[in-house]
């Protein structure tokens, strides 16, 4: 017992918080590996800086910057918590990162396909997996729907789900013949795979935004990198798009 | 997920756990003494507090920590002065860790300490022994085991720890991510494989911690017509 | 009072039960005396300086351990005083040695002597590697009082040693008390509430009762006094009569009590001598008619006074005696159902059967 414990304490880094040349990133969970990928590249292009990046539900990091917490940059899926930090004077620049697209998944051994919108009104689809209402991609999902005409008439076989994973789950472990998840969600099922995505004119705006929350030159220095093409190319592999040309602003 | 970043989650966690337990341990023997033994006024009030973090959400308790220990908080101005930052750190898992566990330890001690008979004190008082070897030499050794054991709960509860955590040292891959904080995040991003392997060092984990807390308790039982187990 | 040896004063206040003592004495050997609930654990732990709230004037053996008027109050672990309590509370977590270095540990010069003349003078040097809960009942005993000798005491405090223990165990571990008496010079108080055990250990006997002193003095003469009386039939005494014997022979004697009761007891007396000697209610045997041939050596004539319930007993109160003298009184103890089977009623006349055996002599 008495050496494991010499060992752990042996172990431990000296270091504080976020030092001079460290940089700390709060990042919405949903961007864990592309965020993790870009710290990677800043980090090979700025050998003298380490990016940290600090997960979390995008809430909870708003409230870590109210209560002073040491965050540099913050990676929000949700543009509404800026809007808020940003109006408390919490935020000193901000731009919109990427955007996340609504999905239609099937079940990957079903005996049908759906090709598009009206398929989901088929007798084979019995139910339809669509997160709560509370849920923003339960939202989006809905209105979709409803623009498209067919919220009424799928609503017996909407299947509420707590989360994106539940909704996921849901099709992989056959107990639902489809579902509407994110694009970035699709990738990580088990068995379901894409049946169509939402048309471009009727994806909703689902869009991450970057806030710069320090003034220290190495926040400036990274917000201008999350803008640029490596930084796109990171997140377009993890199944992001780029923001689109109503939100898009020019590289560096 | 790789054995090297199970291994260092798994490593970062039982160290947390460690040092938070650590730092309990004499507070709470203290606490848990005077608890046991002297009747005063706000007695009652002193345990609620105590009892606090166990009944408010863990969330609650995060928040309070960040408050206090953040730059703008009173304790995290101070020493963001003296260049010390404690949120974001493992070090603000392992306060937060501390905090939730401290509640369990206390109780432990306490009614270890109130099972203890104070005639076993007084005879070592009249055989010379102060007040503090006292404790030292009857009293701790009398009530290891249920000592022990709130040790091992306190430990096996600031392993587990996420709500208080999450908010006070965030999730940083490699520096704050406890297994409990790395199973969320995987089960956020849909690694539903790491998410098993993080849950099956926990489990095991857990088990151990179990196990050898049910031998301590197992061999504690008090041998037939000693003073002890006639109470 | 001029200042004795010892001297206990002690007033102590709780919720349902007050201690207020004030005694003194020069033996060395002291047995404080009294039924239970009287407040003798009580006064030891006050004597030990357990009850911080106690008003307490402490002298034992010639040393002051509290003393209020020079501001002297010893804590309880600077008072060296070697304490037995009624429960043994053997560390359970030491094996008898460790135990026995645990009293030791603080002694005056190491311990070393106090241990090793305690090991011995208790006989328990074959027990030393033993855990405490592998001892019998009068090993923890010993134990416990060598504990106490090993931490080289400037006195003992003895509570009830012997009451844990049954008959036989007593008639064996009391050897040892009595060798702790007599081999080592420390003042000694020890409690109990059996007066044979008084008697034979005690050159000085404190009577407690409802936490007052009630009588002290040299034991034979206190133990029976009026003042004690209703203590003793508290302990199993019921009837306590003086008398003077009047023939002896063989192993036995016969006794005259003043009132002219005549009792045969298993006790040589040189004629003359007086006594003092107790009987037990359950004892004292009723009969109508006269028994024929019976063992027992003392049957006579009675007449009843009165009998009453007493938690599920008849007490049968009699009355014996010649004409012409005060009656001398008796009270027997038999079930309700045997007096009313044999028609009980004051002024009813009754023969009473005591078996010499059942008479002690008291003093």
């Amino acid at each position: 017992m008495r050496p494991a414990l010499a060992l752990l304490l042996g172990v431990l880094p000296l270091a504080g918080g976020a030092g001079a040349g460290e940089l700390l990133v709060g990042t919405a969970v949903s961007l864990r590996e592309p965020m993790t990928k870009v710290a990677r590249l800043y980090e090979a292009e700025h050998p003298a800086t380490r990016v940290r990046v600090s997960l979390g539900a995008s809430n909870i990091l708003a409230v870590q910057i109210r209560a002073g917490a040491p965050l540099d940059v913050f990676v929000s899926a949700d543009e509404e918590l800026v809007d808020g930090l940003q109006a408390d004077g919490l935020v000193a620049a901000r731009f919109a990162l990427v955007r996340n697209r609504l999905v239609v998944i099937e079940a990957g051994d079903a005996e049908f396909h759906l090709e598009g919108p009206e398929d989901l009104a088929r007798p084979e689809v019995r139910y339809i997996a669509i997160p709560e209402y509370a849920v923003p991609v339960g939202r989006y999902a809905r209105e979709w729907l409803r623009t498209r005409g067919l919220l009424e008439r799928l609503r017996e076989r909407i299947v509420p789900t707590e989360h994106a994973r539940a909704t996921l789950a849901a099709v992989d472990y056959g107990h639902a013949d489809a579902a509407i998840v994110y694009a970035t969600d699709a990738r990580v099922a088990r068995s379901a795979i894409v049946a169509f995505a939402v048309a471009e004119e009727e994806q909703p705006r689902i869009v991450y935004a970057a806030a710069r929350v320090s003034s220290t030159p190495a926040a400036r220095e990274f917000m201008a990198f999350l803008r640029g093409s490596t930084a796109l190319r990171a997140f377009e592999a993890a199944g992001f798009a780029a923001p689109g040309p109503a939100v898009a602003e020019p590289g560096p | 997920m790789n054995w090297g970043e199970l291994l260092s989650i798994t490593a970062l966690t039982l160290r947390v756990g460690a040092v938070a337990t650590a730092a309990l341990l004499v507070p709470s023997l203290a606490l848990g003494y005077l608890l046991a033994r002297h009747e005063f006024r706000a007695k009652s009030v002193v345990q609620a507090v105590i009892a606090l973090p166990m009944v408010i959400p863990p969330v609650a308790v995060g928040l309070g920590l960040l408050i206090l220990l953040g730059r703008r908080g009173p304790l995290g101005g101070l020493w963001s002065g003296l260049g010390v930052e404690v949120v974001f750190t493992w070090w603000a898992a392992a306060v937060a860790a501390a905090v939730v566990g401290f509640p369990l330890l206390v109780r432990a001690c306490e009614q270890s300490f109130a099972e203890v008979d104070v005639r076993f004190e007084q005879v070592s008082r009249s055989l010379g022994h102060g007040p503090f070897g006292t404790f030292l030499r009857v009293t701790l050794p009398l009530a290891r085991r249920g000592v022990m054991y709130g040790t091992l709960l306190a430990f096996t509860r600031a392993l587990g720890e996420f709500g208080a955590t999450t908010l006070v040292a965030g999730i940083l891959p490699g520096r704050t991510e406890t297994l409990a904080l790395g199973i969320y995040s995987r089960v956020q991003l849909g690694d539903d494989m790491g998410a098993l392997a993080l849950c099956g060092a926990s489990f095991l984990i857990a088990l151990a911690a179990m196990l050898v807390g049910e031998g301590w308790l197992r061999r504690g039982v008090a041998p037939p017509g000693s003073p002890m187990s006639r109470r | 009072m001029s200042e004795t040896a010892t001297r206990l004063q002690v007033q102590l206040k709780r919720p349902a039960f007050e201690l207020e003592v004030d005694v003194g004495w020069d033996q060395r050997v002291a047995v404080v005396f009294g039924p239970s609930g009287s407040g003798k654990s009580t006064l030891f732990e006050a004597i030990l300086g357990l009850h911080p709230a106690a008003s307490v004037r402490v002298r034992i053996g010639g040393l002051w351990l509290d003393r209020a008027e020079r501001g002297l109050h010893l804590p309880v672990e600077q008072r060296q005083l070697g304490w037995v309590p009624q429960d043994p509370t053997l560390f359970p977590h030491l094996t008898v040695e460790g135990n026995l270095r645990f009293g030791a540990a603080r002694a005056r010069g190491g311990g070393a002597g106090s241990l090793a003349r305690a090991v011995d003078v208790l006989e328990i040097g074959d027990l030393l590697g033993r855990r405490v809960d592998e001892l019998s009942g009068g090993e923890r005993q010993r134990v416990a009082i060598a504990r106490a000798l090993a931490s080289g005491p400037r006195a003992l405090l003895m509570d009830e040693p012997l009451a844990a223990l049954d008959l036989p165990l007593r008639g064996r571990v009391l050897p040892y008390l009595l060798r702790v008496r007599d081999e080592l010079d420390l003042p000694i108080l020890y409690i109990t509430h059996d007066p044979g055990e008084a008697i034979v250990v005690g050159e000085v006997v404190v009577v407690l009762d409802a936490g007052r002193v009630v009588a002290s003095g040299p034991p034979r003469e206190v133990l029976w006094s009026r003042a004690v009386l209703p203590l003793s039939e508290l302990l199993g005494i019921d009837n306590v009569l003086d008398a003077r014997a009047v023939e002896g022979a063989g192993g036995e004697s016969t006794v005259e009590t003043a009132g002219g009761l005549r009792l045969v007891i298993p006790t040589p007396l040189p004629r003359g001598e007086a006594v003092r000697i107790g009987l037990r209610a359950q004892d004292v045997l009723i009969a109508i008619d006269a028994p024929g041939r019976i063992s027992a050596r003392n049957v006579f004539p009675a007449r009843v006074a009165r009998w009453e319930l007493h938690d599920g007993d008849a007490l049968v109160h009699l009355e014996v005696g010649r004409e012409g003298r005060p009656p001398e009184r008796l009270v027997a103890k038999i079930t309700p159902a045997a007096a009313e089977k044999l028609g009980l009623g004051p002024g009813c006349p009754v023969y009473v059967v005591i078996k010499a055996q059942a008479i002690r002599r008291l003093a």
